[in-house]
């Protein structure tokens, strides 16, 4: 009887895991942004692929939620690309979760991803991640979190009072 | 008063893991059709359930997805803390109802407390150790009580490492500690140190560091056990008729015991140093019964390496 953590990517953990990210439609409908069963399916398939391509593993819905919730409101996403964004950013996400050595919570790693999305990059994923992400990794690898706590620190402090 | 007759069950303890007690418990119990398959993947679950709850603890919530081997290791951690607690239930047939019947995270629960018990055992028994520690300048020795021992005691992370060895302690016993792990392992090392300590502790230290100079002069650099020295020469005198309080054999006298060992006429050399052991015991008046078994198990162990 084999008992690893690969007991747990069954049929019962999927079918969680495509309801906890269909429930996300009722705060993106404001947007005018859903996803349908299909795509949820889709974007769960892309979790797993990303996961196992990371040597990472995750519990429920997980970052696919945050990620919806956080990026829902760019303007720069609509519903024709919308389901393709947020497979991209999924790949991103775990990539980098590695990256930054696991050093950076969901919440900021998010934060960072859609400031640096709506902001620099204006939506090109591709200096999210070739340009943002992999300089904010690289001064956390090198231990020189300096930049990332200048960020983040007075954003969190507004958030905090 | 009950007449129940209790349901006899098939579980072989043979097949029962030390080191991974859990995983053998529910694989034996299932394969011997104890827990249906049902049952199983409801454990499955829960322990699955238990897992999320843990690795979000370990990351204090901030993060939904850690490292593959991270989820493993606690894995392998709540297995260990739930198998201490089915360990610690009177039988196997109690332990199963435990493993059907209680939800694992209150199973786990019980085992963190034994886990916490048995930490406390391994402080008084380290206390122990180091008040009947032998004299010497033996490195490994020293090693072992001054450094492995002591950071195995503040390292070892009870709540997500919990079946780590985290320490590996380089000097070896008479009798190894083998097929447990994490606070069970230090607390079975620490167990059998105290007792080496407290046969070496019924000589006087002059003649423990003469005992260890006749093997080898440089024994300071090598992984030797005092224990076996000593009562390889107290059996030795005994054999010899020599005097036990001063058992310095020589190379020579080694050479005899050997010879007296293997060629008794019609006593096996197990017998034969059984009966030396007794002697010895009864003369050092050894009344511990843990260190007397202790001595015993060590017989087949120094007959090999005649």
């Amino acid at each position: 009887m084999p008992f690893d953590l690969t007991i747990f990517s069954g049929s019962l953990m999927i079918r969680q895991a495509v309801d906890e990210v269909l429930e996300c439609n009722d705060g993106t409908k404001h947007y005018a942004l859903v996803l349908n069963e299909q795509q949820a399916v889709e974007l769960i398939e892309t979790r797993s692929c990303s996961l196992k391509e990371t040597g990472r593993f995750e519990f429920g819905g997980g970052v696919i939620n945050k990620l919806i919730n956080v990026f829902c409101s760019s303007p720069f996403i609509m519903q024709d690309n919308y389901a393709e964004i947020i497979h991209e950013l999924i790949e991103i996400f775990y990539y980098f979760k590695n990256e930054t050595l696991d050093r950076m919570s969901d919440d900021d790693l998010i934060k960072f991803m859609k400031k640096s999305f709506d902001g620099q990059c204006q939506s090109s994923l591709e200096l999210v991640k070739g340009r943002e992400l992999e300089r904010l990794s690289r001064r956390i690898r090198y231990g020189n979190d300096f930049e990332y706590i200048k960020i983040y620190g007075e954003e969190k402090k507004a958030d905090n009072d | 008063m009950t007449n129940a007759i209790e349901r006899h069950i098939s579980i072989n303890t043979e097949n029962l893991s030390g080191e991974f007690y859990f995983q053998s418990f529910l694989t034996e119990a299932y394969e011997q059709h104890e827990i249906s398959e049902t049952e199983l993947e409801t454990i499955q679950l829960d322990c699955f359930k238990l897992l999320a709850v843990r690795t979000e603890s370990y990351n204090n919530g901030a993060s939904s997805s850690v490292q593959i081997e991270v989820a493993q290791v606690i894995m392998a951690s709540n297995f260990f803390t739930i198998g201490l607690y089915l360990k610690s239930l009177p039988d196997l047939q109690t332990a199963l109802q435990a493993l059907k019947n209680e939800p694992i995270a209150d199973q786990y629960q019980k085992g963190l407390k034994i886990v916490c018990r048995k930490m406390n055992v391994a402080r008084h028994l380290y206390y122990l150790v180091c008040s009947s520690r032998i004299e010497s300048m033996q490195y490994f020795y020293n090693v072992a009580i001054d450094e492995d021992l002591k950071r195995f005691l503040k390292n070892y992370n009870l709540e997500y490492e919990a079946h780590e060895v985290t320490t590996l302690i380089d000097y070896q016993l008479m009798n190894p500690v083998s097929d447990l792990a994490g606070v069970e392992y230090l607390v079975h090392y620490l167990h059998n140190l105290s007792l080496e300590n407290m046969f070496c502790a019924k000589f006087k230290p002059a003649v423990i560091l003469a005992v260890m100079h006749e093997y080898d002069h440089q024994y300071k650099e090598l992984p030797v056990n005092f224990f076996e020295q000593v009562l390889l020469n107290a059996l030795g005198c005994v054999l010899l008729r020599k005097d036990i309080e001063a058992p310095i054999l020589t190379a020579a006298d080694r050479q005899e015991m050997i010879s007296i060992i293997q060629c008794e006429d019609g006593t096996s050399p197990f017998t034969l140093l059984n009966n030396t052991a007794d002697l010895v015991i009864e003369s050092l008046s050894i009344t511990s019964l843990p260190l007397k078994a202790y001595i015993k198990a060590a017989l087949p162990v120094l007959i090999s390496s005649f």
